[in-house]
């Protein structure tokens, strides 16, 4: 697949020249932030089995917990961030308790349909909580930076706080998330139960402690993205839905349930939807298509990738290794994660 | 009462997919937008327009039954091609995928102006009466209210009689049990393109009573949200029973109408502006208590003389 985008990116740098690696550079951008969000909702597929159409709604309510903790309470953004965090863990720890728990026997549509049910509750409690008008974070901007010039004029450009931030985050966020995954406790549990959930609770793990760990996992990851897009582009209370399905895809590509699936995904949609723009751009010119408004169509590229990936390999691309990395003999766990503790 | 009626026609629609089927269709808004943007496309008579407006395709002026006729196969095609790769998929990827397509859908007629006429939607889309019974705007909505009601009679009574028929009853096999289905011998694949074609062909005779209608169309109206609204009159109904959607799109409008005016009332006056987001936080706690604890909604499917599926 990387070697796909980098024929593709060669093919189109051969066009456009060194312009093609600023779609590239904001493609990695706007993919990390995907990547944050899709890791959370396959992990919450990965134990649950069903499709969180609220995670979207997850990541508005995380963005604007920052709101208020910036804007209202004047803190930093990061205090802002930290405050979001464990306001959406709590979230997603809420709606298992409250919900999903209770459906948990019911089969995949009845949690879909549900969230859904969260979803409209949420971005209304968000609209009447804080106003429907596109806002922004209280932080300085700062200038881009340029990293490539010719004669004067920049080619290669990065904004520290926009771009180059959000890229540090998500790579430090997605090597705890791997290193959580596979070294802790938590995430052999986590991956044990996702694997096989009658097994694990055999086995004494405390199932439903892993569960709600999870949401919080999931809750926090989604509050990041949430903050970055805010950080990126605007607050609005259509933040999280307007990329829901993005995430989606993202998901889709890398195989439901895969958070190194979802990890994959989210850089290919983002890299995909940036990269489509030169195209598309190429498609308005007048002798080629004079399609009208080419670039409003650059979500499409993602959802043709998303569809293409469902019909060849209905898994996913990291199929098969949905959670497990390796077998690890002689799993010993704490107290809190087995029965009878925590 | 007539958004209650093109609500119940997309209810219809809906439960041949998702009530007798089990597919779940994230993409009734698409399909709703197709049918009315057809019809407007077919109705419309084309210039002279006002200043401000640049045009789209158009220029038939074809009478509703023809446009009606026209949304519904054009959503039924657009639904039969969006079916044939997806359908395959189990029912969280098949949710996915619709609501991308829905998506790709309203982007599509967002930008194309020279189709659709873009951000600005169609614009004179005459009525069906108008001509016969003069311009009195009470009259002319009396005369689309009986038509949806009439349209409404025949969509439920095509609907129950094929639900009732043995064709129904391979849907619900493939609601039940898809495996024990196809173990019978039935296809499934291909029972399934049929329900969610038929269902289809509803939503685009919804969308083309919408286009009639509100005279202006444009594509704010066709949101994801509207998708969900429409599961929640069918939960709220009675999923698979066609007169408990009918029911539910109603309660639904009702409840709708009531709220809307609440604000006129002096005991609401300080929290007016609130009023349409707890109407909507309403409906998201109630669509999740009824899966909670009502999934069969309030008219509960009925079960025939055949003995039930388990």
């Amino acid at each position: 697949m990387f070697l796909a985008i980098a024929v593709v990116t060669a093919g189109l740098s051969r066009v456009y020249g060194a312009l093609v690696l600023q779609f590239l550079v904001n493609g990695l951008v706007v993919g990390s932030i995907y990547v944050l969000g899709a890791t959370g909702l396959s992990l919450v597929f990965g134990i649950r089995k069903f499709a969180n159409f609220a995670h979207g709604e997850m990541m508005t309510f995380g963005a604007y917990m920052a709101y208020l903790a910036n804007v209202y309470w004047f803190l930093n953004i990061l205090w802002g961030l930290v405050f979001a965090v464990f306001a959406t863990a709590v979230l997603g720890m809420l709606l298992e308790l409250l919900v999903f728990r209770k459906l948990a026997a019911r089969g995949p549509v009845a949690a879909l349909v549900a969230s859904i049910g969260i979803t409209i509750f949420l971005s209304n409690l968000v609209e009447l909580s804080f106003g429907t008008s596109i806002t922004g974070y209280n932080l300085r901007i700062a200038l881009n930076w340029v990293l490539i010039s010719e004669g004067g004029a920049p080619i290669l450009t990065i904004n520290p706080v926009k771009g180059a931030a959000t890229l540090v985050v998500s790579t430090i966020l997605i090597v705890l998330l791997h290193i959580m995954l596979r070294y802790t406790t938590l995430g052999r549990a986590m991956r044990a139960t996702a694997d096989n959930m009658d097994l694990a609770r055999a086995s004494g793990i405390n199932v439903r402690n892993v569960i709600l760990w999870t949401w919080a996992i999931a809750g926090a990851l989604a509050a990041i993205a949430g903050v970055l897009l805010g950080i990126a582009n605007d607050v609005r209370p259509a933040l999280g839905f307007n990329v829901l399905l993005f995430v989606f895809a993202a998901v889709i590509i890398g195989g439901l349930g895969s958070p190194y699936g979802a990890m994959l995904g989210g850089f290919i949609v983002g890299i995909a939807q940036e990269l489509s723009v030169p195209l598309l751009v190429w498609l308005g010119r007048p002798e080629v298509a004079s399609l009208p408004n080419p670039t409003a169509y650059s979500p499409i590229a993602a959802f043709l990738i998303m569809i293409l990936v469902l019909l060849l390999r209905p898994g996913g691309l990291a199929h098969g290794k949905v959670m497990v990395l390796r077998t690890h003999a002689g799993l010993r766990l704490p107290k809190i994660f087995t029965k009878g503790g925590g | 009462m007539i958004p209650a009626g093109i609500f119940a026609l997309l209810a219809l629609g809906l439960n041949i997919q998702w009530g007798h089927t089990g597919l779940f269709n994230g993409g009734i808004a698409a399909f709703f937008a197709i049918g009315a943007y057809t019809a407007a496309i077919l109705m419309t008579a084309g210039p002279p327009f006002p200043p401000f407006y640049s045009g789209h395709l158009g220029g038939y002026s074809q009478p509703f039954a023809i446009a009606a006729l026209g949304a519904m196969a054009m959503a039924g095609l657009v639904g039969f091609l969006i079916a044939i790769p997806i359908l395959r998929l189990r029912a969280d990827y098949f949710a996915i995928a619709t609501l991308a397509l829905a998506e790709v859908i309203r982007t599509i007629i967002t930008n194309a102006e020279g189709l659709t006429g873009g951000t600005l939607g169609v614009i004179q889309i005459p009525r069906p009466f108008d001509m016969y019974v003069g311009g009195d705007p009470e009259v002319s909505d009396a005369t689309v209210a009986i038509l949806v009601l009439g349209l409404i009679v025949v969509v439920y009574a095509i609907l129950e009689y094929i639900t009732q028929s043995p064709w129904g009853r391979v849907l619900r096999g493939i609601r039940e049990d898809e495996e024990a289905t196809l173990a019978l011998g039935k296809n499934v694949y291909w029972f399934r393109l049929q329900a969610f074609v038929v269902g289809c062909v509803v939503m685009g005779l919804a969308g083309a009573v919408l286009s009639t209608f509100l005279r202006v169309i444009s594509p704010g109206q066709f949101d994801p949200l509207s998708t969900f609204a429409i599961y929640v009159m069918v939960i709220l109904g009675g999923s698979g029973n066609n007169r408990g959607v009918v029911l539910g799109a109603f309660l639904y409008y009702a409840f709708d109408w009531v709220s809307t005016r609440l604000k006129d009332l002096p005991a609401f006056t300080g929290v007016a502006a609130e009023i349409p987001y707890l109407r909507f936080m309403t409906i998201g706690v109630l669509l999740v208590l009824l899966v909670l604890y009502r999934p069969e909604g309030i008219l509960r499917e009925r079960k025939g003389s055949y003995p039930p599926l388990r």
